[in-house]
């Protein structure tokens, strides 16, 4: 059985190793080949801070709040194995701030330690006057990315650095299942008008006396449209920046400034920060995650299509969850394939 | 007394910072500071400068907090400014854990850090041998940084600092009015006070970037606090034990101990061991003297005798030293008015 996954962001090999993990037992025949014109550290998972965190609001898709809950508790277990610093995994706290009091986020109770800030942590931010503190985790996707790689590599999963140009194409080269996990470009495969570019651009700094996030909110301008300072392994990211519609991949001078001087409005000391990097890349916003089947007919031939993309800015937040999800409807298409004797239980 | 000339003897968090008070509550004084080591070669440098009290068991508590508080208020601003991170100084958050449930459940200091709690059961999940914990964020200076950011803004003012190995405080009474005792571990032999002791401190500097929290048992014996490039990891509290050398059985088990608190220190780089002294002491001597011999005065002020907690409280004891300076002068000129009589 060939199952061809096409991207290879964090959604489409996270996606790719979980089938790989659930059903490669059980179905020995079982080969995955992952398609992809971008690959680590070229990809819009790359270009992220990597720091869990969902939107504040869960625009009514409480699946979603299940995958983002699944894959914290799916991360906090890897934190003290021995994987973990090459996974790229550790524990951040930090503070998200409000112009004014907002109603507690659907992911209060995943994290750790959420709590509001006192009026002294305020002073520290003059202009916002009220605000969160909790514990989270950051994935940085430079590191999780190899190491998902790796993992596959090691299970034998086979990688082709090409554009998939349609489901056809693979499909109708002997391949049963197609894992749609392109992203941004999903668009190219089959059109969808609700899946828009959220262009973000960011600038990376060398400020390592940052050991906190900070996210700040303007709900005027919507999310991501206002400054955060997210510290990594090797350097801090400034943003700031959500465009929607805007294709551009190119670094613009104005959003550079814009986010330079907010952040160094918010946080004066990053005014004495090396500049490192600058980088932009677009969210595959969509209003919800598409996560489901669907059966493509050329001819003769029937191929089957687990979507998995629209992940927006919270990709790297809920993509286990998604993993699991994409995994069990890979289940389903095996069942009817009857390729299993019996159903899939619940993965221990 | 036209314009004072004030000595301070030692330079590290104590010294330095003293002789920024003196200049800044005294601006008609001279002052100079005097020193075997400067940075990045004093105690101050090993500690990893967390602001987080020892409690003296001699000094009454209010005294403490108030030191407490004026360290964190003065800190605080410099953390929130353009200069934070060339003065070293900024914010850190993470966990006290303890294995048994502490007597004092609230430290005389859990209002004056921020957004201090107890632990969530979730968090401490993450500690299967601990049972209780705290949670807050506090400061850390780091060192060299901040001393030599001291150093900075002392030469700012014109204060001059020089190499030099005081064996007496009379060898400088000739050359200076007042002198100011901030020697740290080097009270034991400058005054012979029998009540200073060294507890010794070995730590493990290692390169772990991806360490953002500090965590810290209760014991006071293991912790992790990360720095701007570096680690600190700890440690030791040998009461009486002179010896600078590194010992690799400690290092070994400092290491160790860490790991079980933050397994992923396993992957860590670049370990440096160094050791320090702290000058330990049932009470911080802030007080003055006047040294008398063969009819001449020399006005004194101590201001050593930190321990453990010397970071915590500097400015608060800086700020009590340089009032007593303030005293000394103000001895000196009404005695010098007198003589005029």
């Amino acid at each position: 059985m060939r199952v061809a996954v096409i991207g290879a962001g964090v959604i489409g090999l996270s996606s790719a190793l979980c089938i790989h993990e659930q059903f490669h037992g059980l179905v020995p025949s079982l080969e995955l080949e992952v398609y992809a014109d971008h690959f680590t550290p070229h990809t819009t998972s790359d270009g992220a801070a990597g720091l869990w965190q969902p939107y504040l609001s869960d625009r009514g898709n409480l699946q979603e709040t299940l995958w983002n809950k699944e894959t914290f508790d799916y991360l906090l277990g890897h934190l003290h194995s021995p994987a973990a610093k090459e996974m790229g995994l550790f524990l951040i706290s930090g503070y998200n701030l409000f112009t004014e009091p907002v109603p507690d986020p659907s992911w209060k109770n995943i994290v750790l330690g959420f709590r509001n800030l006192t009026p002294k942590e305020l002073e520290l931010f003059p202009g916002y006057s009220y605000g969160w503190f909790n514990t989270a985790l950051m994935l940085e996707g430079r590191s999780y990315l190899p190491w998902l790689t790796n993992r596959l590599t090691q299970r034998r999963v086979k990688f082709f650095h090409k554009k998939v140009e349609s489901f056809q194409e693979v499909s109708g080269d002997g391949v049963d299942v197609v894992l749609n996990c392109s992203g941004m470009r999903s668009g190219d495969l089959q059109p969808d008008p609700e899946l828009q570019p959220g262009r973000g651009q960011i600038i990376k700094v060398l400020a390592p006396w940052v050991k906190h996030f900070i996210i700040t909110h303007d709900s005027k301008s919507g999310i991501y449209n206002s400054p955060y300072v997210i510290p990594g392994s090797k350097f801090t990211v400034l943003g700031g920046i959500y465009q929607h519609g805007n294709w551009s991949e190119e670094n613009s001078a104005k959003d550079h400034k814009s986010i330079w001087d907010r952040c160094c409005r918010l946080l004066p000391a990053l005014q004495k920060a090396k500049i490192v990097g600058e980088w932009s890349g677009l969210r595959p916003a969509r209003p919800s995650v598409r996560l489901e089947r669907e059966s493509i007919r050329l001819g003769n031939l029937q191929a089957e299509v687990i979507h998995n993309y629209g992940h927006g800015g919270f990709g790297i937040t809920i993509h286990w969850g998604c993993a699991m999800a994409a995994a069990r409807l890979f289940g389903t298409i095996l069942q009817e394939k009857q390729q299993l004797a019996t159903p899939p239980g619940p993965r221990l | 007394m036209a314009s004072p000339k004030v000595a301070v003897v030692g330079a590290g968090v104590i010294g330095l910072s003293t002789a920024l008070c003196i200049t800044e509550t005294c601006p008609g004084c001279s002052v100079t500071v005097l020193s075997d080591q400067f940075s990045p070669n004093t105690t101050s440098d090993v500690a990893a400068g967390m602001l987080i009290p020892h409690t003296y068991p001699d000094t009454p508590i209010h005294r403490q907090k108030q030191w407490f508080k004026e360290t964190f208020t003065y800190l605080f601003a410099i953390s929130n400014s353009a200069e934070a991170s060339e003065a070293g100084i900024h914010l850190v958050s993470g966990w006290q854990v303890f294995k048994s449930t502490p007597k004092e459940e609230l430290p005389f200091w859990s209002d004056i850090v921020l957004g201090f709690r107890p632990m969530s059961e979730a968090e401490l999940q993450k500690f299967p041998q601990h049972r209780f914990g705290q949670a807050f964020t506090t400061l850390k200076c780091d060192c060299p940084p901040y001393l030599l950011w001291l150093e900075k803004r002392l030469k700012a003012t014109g204060t001059q600092m020089y190499t030099r190995k005081v064996a007496d405080l009379w060898e400088l009474h000739s050359e200076y009015d007042i002198v100011v005792n901030c020697a740290g571990m080097g009270a034991h032999q400058l005054v012979g006070d029998k009540e200073l002791f060294p507890v010794r401190g070995q730590v493990l500097k290692v390169h772990a970037p991806w360490v953002k929290q500090f965590i810290r048992d209760g014991d006071g014996l293991t912790y992790i606090y990360p720095g701007i490039h570096r680690v600190t990891l700890g440690g030791t509290r040998e009461k009486g034990n002179w010896s600078l050398s590194p010992d690799t059985g400690t290092t070994k088990d400092i290491f160790d101990r860490c790991c079980s608190l933050e397994p992923s220190l396993q992957g860590a780089q670049d370990i440096e061991v160094k050791v320090g002294l702290r000058p330990s002491r049932q009470c911080v001597r802030v007080q003055r003297e006047v040294l008398s011999q063969g009819g001449v005065k020399l006005p004194v002020v101590h201001n050593y005798g930190h321990g453990a907690g010397g970071f915590s409280v500097h400015r608060g004891t800086a700020n009590e030293a340089a009032h007593l300076v303030g005293e000394c002068i103000s001895a000196l000129q009404g005695s010098s008015s007198r003589a005029k009589l």
